[in-house]
């Protein structure tokens, strides 16, 4: 059961990544900062930050349906650290190390804060 | 804005299998103390994608194969949601020493094992072709 809502939050996540992806790609075309997949993992570690502080999903969150179909499925899959890792690598690549810094850390960072500060401000307004 | 409905099939179908071995990554692993499930699967997705990418550079690849196996299965396979999570989890216990280690290795281990899977490749064919 767990492994079925795993798949479908995970093709869920996937597809609206690839779907924002390509159309914030559309809206920018100039070679620079890879922002596309910066604001799908910046948006994503806020929604799951949300998510987590509406629901949550006990001590044991693996054995939770709903925890595993949007937590580990569908915000897991949306956000990616693959692409974030060989974009950083591209950059570096090209030489753009300021653009390099500054993708690695608003990525980075951006995520944990956004996460921290959806999280926080959902539970205190529940 | 273009996108081909087999290219979409495929993120889906590549999504959901990155997502499943991920949970099946999780399931042995998850570990409240220190998140090594999450460390796991970012560092061997940015390796694949790594050579994925050089392997693309290489060999002249369809769109629907290239976002199947990049867009869906690595980037279903890792994920920023959950460092994130596990990030916050680790600073609000405390663990400065443990959020630090954490991330390092995240980062400077993702983006070099993506250097190392895409520089192989190219070397391996460089030595291939002469």
């Amino acid at each position: 059961m767990s492994i079925t809502l795993v798949a479908i939050g995970g093709a869920i996540g996937a597809v609206l990544r690839y779907l924002l992806g390509l159309f914030i790609m559309s809206k920018r075309h100039k070679e620079g900062l890879p922002i596309a997949m910066l604001i799908v993992n910046i948006l994503g570690a806020f929604g799951l930050g949300i998510f987590i502080g509406i629901y949550n999903p006990g001590p044991e969150p693996l054995q939770n349906s709903l925890y595993v179909l949007f937590s580990i499925g569908v915000f897991g899959a949306f956000t990616t650290f693959s692409t974030f890792s060989v974009e950083a690598m591209q950059l570096i690549q090209r030489r753009q190390f300021k653009f390099f810094w500054t993708y690695v850390l608003v990525s980075v960072l951006g995520s944990i804060i956004l996460f921290g500060l959806s999280f926080a401000v959902t539970v205190q307004l529940l | 804005m273009k996108t081909h409905f087999i290219s979409v099939i495929a993120v889906a179908i590549g999504g959901a299998l990155g997502a499943v071995l991920r949970f099946s990554v999780d399931l042995p692993l998850y570990d409240t103390y220190f998140p090594i499930n999450t460390i796991i699967v970012n560092l061997i997705g940015s390796l694949i994608l790594g050579v994925l990418t050089a392997v693309y550079v290489i060999k002249n690849t369809r769109e629907w194969i290239k976002a199947g196996l990049g867009v869906g299965f690595c980037g279903g396979f890792t994920t920023m949601s959950a460092l994130a999570n596990d990030a916050v989890v680790l600073i609000t216990n405390g663990d400065v020493l443990l959020f630090s280690l954490y991330l390092i290795i995240s980062v400077i281990g993702g983006i070099g094992l993506a250097v190392l899977g895409y520089v192989s490749i190219m070397k391996w064919k460089a030595g291939d072709s002469s």
